[in-house]
């Protein structure tokens, strides 16, 4: 039997590799008593272990990776000043000196008591940071053993297995190109072991719980970096299926940044526009690399559920024009916040169906201080960069709350200055009630986005999450296919439409969108070369056809087949992208 | 010496902010403590400064005692006026 774990997926990609185990033992710390005379020694090894470290880390300083220097040299930074402290060594040294006890026990000790320190610290992004602080003190245990932490020798095509894995062991061991991937127990996605393994593109897993101790030395492990999924002892049919996926990913990956350069245009030069759905600020960078061509959905509830407490104004306004930042894009779209009652610590208001509760605007209209403290941080960032922004609104379910959501927003926009050509406002299509009067949105709004994981649930009336009903909630439905040629017949012709949700990103789908004429796609940032490749090799007039053959056909598999012949009929023969769908 | 002021860098005290004030202070001779309410740490170890998980608007003090106390105290303050460069003002 093949064994499978889910995590969180942190970087994108897919691959195959040995088990290499990083630290599998937790180093084990004895309390010993010291002699008096052997006090000095004990402090000097201490320091001289704590100097090693330090040395260790900043000589990867020299060789840090030229395209992420900045971000890599922080990160290396911020540990040497951890070294340095003066606290952590002197509270050291007095244990070794005044208990009579031994270097890494007191050290040990020490950092026990800290982490009680810390321990009120509920910020998630804070606490992913003081993580750094545990990986330095097994690295000077280490040192005070005197074992080489240089020793493991990576060879070609390993995945390092660890409980927990340092930002610093990552660049190290990754550095010369031989890792495909990182499995972890631990961690998440904005630990700074996360951000080195997203820049230097290595298929990535985090909170895996138990990997480190499920797996042995040297077992052969796929990797699924997209999905969040590790496979092992695979039996052979799987394991062809597997390969091929890996082969198609590894010949995709050479052609990625021609693909990702291309516009999105068919071959008879109808042009969609292929942006990216991004849940983290800073992710406009990646968005870039990869050939979005603006932020197409910012979905912001990761800022505001990493905290405690929901982010103020000022907050909010930090992390908005960090969507400028470097000038990446002209215009970006910002959705406002999208949670509900599952999301919410409050335990006043259990809901027993959070996905049909108070979620989306209705959460928004329902707590106006945060809709409009969200609101005003946006116009506060259009007013400061003169950039525009798109106002996105989610779960609007009738003509009601978008009456009120945009009243809410014109008495926030009177506040500033803004021109009217640097916002719009959208909603989310994406209840059935919606799509039944997405004329009357259209007559409101500047734009609509198809939801189309939420619409294809509601729907359906099947929960997405639940994965026995994989098979009944396919976006191939025939159920799905006319709702969405219901909404596009609905549309003016001078509303912009576009479409996010898996389904924009799923190549067998394209035909569909363009023969719709859909605006604009936006996906995770790491489909969009695949996607501009598929687009490039199509034709309005052939998905035109297509599309209309499926309206008519009546089961999932009959619409799938269709779908997938008229791709594999049309892909040029050295587009490599089919290999790497299955 | 003692002064006050109030963080105003939109991030707070975090990793990097609380890197480059450590990488300022430890420049100095004098003793240099910070405090928010009861709680007061020294200002030249990273860990004391994030044990203080100061966030934006907090009003914090700021004492150095020692014989380069004033322009130590007059740089921390220009390091926090300038919002320790996050923003591109």
């Amino acid at each position: 039997m093949s064994e499978e774990r889910s995590g969180i997926a942190i970087s994108p990609g897919f691959s195959v590799g040995n088990a290499l185990l990083i630290n599998q033992a937790k180093t084990i710390v004895e309390k010993r008593k010291i002699k008096s005379n052997e006090i000095i020694k004990e402090v000097n090894k201490f320091q001289s272990a704590v100097e090693t470290s330090k040395n260790e880390i900043s000589k990867m300083k020299l060789d840090a990776d030229s395209e992420y220097k900045i971000e890599h040299i922080e990160i290396l930074d911020f540990n040497i000043l951890i070294l340095e402290d003066e606290i952590l060594a002197g509270e050291v040294i007095e244990l070794i000196t005044k208990k009579h006890i031994n270097a890494e026990w007191a050290l040990n000790n020490v950092l026990t008591n800290k982490s009680k320190e810390f321990a009120f610290v509920k910020d998630l992004y804070m606490q992913e940071r003081l993580a750094d602080f545990y990986y330095l003190a097994e690295r000077i245990t280490k040192n005070l053993r005197g074992l080489n932490q240089s020793l493991i020798e990576i060879k070609n095509n390993t995945i390092l297995v660890a409980h927990d894995l340092s930002p610093i062991d990552a660049l190290k061991y990754c550095k010369n190109g031989r890792v495909n991937g990182i499995l972890t127990d631990l961690g998440g996605t904005t630990s700074h072991t996360a951000i080195i393994a997203r820049s230097l593109g290595i298929p990535t897993i985090m909170s895996l719980i138990d990997i480190s101790t499920s797996i042995k030395p040297g077992q052969r492990i796929y990797v699924d970096g997209y999905k969040g999924k590790a496979k092992w002892k695979i039996n052979k049919n799987e394991k062809l299926e597997l390969e091929v996926l890996k082969n198609g990913y590894l010949s995709f990956q050479k052609n990625l940044f021609e693909y990702s350069k291309l516009s999105g245009q068919t071959k008879d030069n109808r042009t969609i526009s292929i942006k990216a759905n991004i849940e983290i600020s800073s992710e406009v960078k990646m968005a870039t690399k990869y050939g979005a061509e603006g932020i197409g959905m910012y979905r912001t509830e990761f800022l505001f559920t990493n905290k405690e407490q929901f982010p103020t104004l000022e907050e909010q306004y930090a992390d908005y024009l960090e969507l400028f930042k470097d000038s990446h894009f002209d215009e970006v779209t910002i959705r406002t916040l999208d949670i509900g009652g599952d999301k919410i610590q409050d335990y006043t208001h259990m809901e027993n169906n959070p996905a049909l509760g108070l979620r989306g605007i209705r959460y928004s209209l329902a707590n106006i201080d945060i809709f409009e403290t969200q609101l005003n941080a946006i116009f506060k960032v259009i007013d400061r960069t003169k950039k525009k922004i798109r106002i996105l609104l989610p779960m609007i379910s009738n003509l009601d709350e978008l009456n009120r959501s945009i009243t809410t927003i014109e008495k926030i926009k009177n506040y500033y200055l803004i021109p009217d050509e640097l916002f719009s406002i959208g909603v989310v299509i994406e209840t059935p009630s919606a799509v039944l009067m997405v004329k009357e949105i259209c007559q409101r709004v500047d734009f609509i986005s198809i939801g189309t994981n939420d619409l294809i649930q509601y729907t359906i009336a099947a929960d997405r999450t639940n994965e026995t009903l994989e098979d009944i909630i396919s976006h191939y439905q025939p159920s799905v296919l006319r709702i969405l040629k219901l909404i596009s017949n609905q549309v003016p012709d001078d509303t912009y439409v576009t479409i996010c949700g898996e389904m924009a990103n799923d190549i067998n789908c394209l035909p569909l969108f363009i023969g719709m004429g859909i605006s604009e796609l936006s996906m995770n940032y790491y489909s969009i070369p695949r996607i501009k490749g598929v687009i490039h090799d199509l034709s309005f007039k052939d998905c035109s056809v297509v599309l209309n053959e499926c309206l008519n056909l009546t089961s999932t598999s009959e619409i799938k087949s269709r779908l997938t012949d008229l791709i594999k009929d049309n892909m040029s023969a050295n587009n490599t992208i089919i290999s790497h769908e299955v | 010496m003692k002064k006050k002021i109030k963080i105003s860098n939109k991030l707070g005290l975090h990793a990097r902010a609380s890197s480059k004030l450590v990488q300022l202070t430890n420049q100095f001779q004098s003793d240099i403590k910070i405090g928010k309410a009861e709680l007061i740490v020294d200002a030249k170890s990273i860990l004391g400064l994030l044990s203080l998980a100061a966030s934006y608007n907090t009003e914090i003090d700021i004492e150095t005692i020692g014989p380069d106390e004033e322009s130590a105290i007059n740089e921390i303050i220009n390091l926090f006026n300038s919002k320790f460069g996050e923003e591109d003002e």
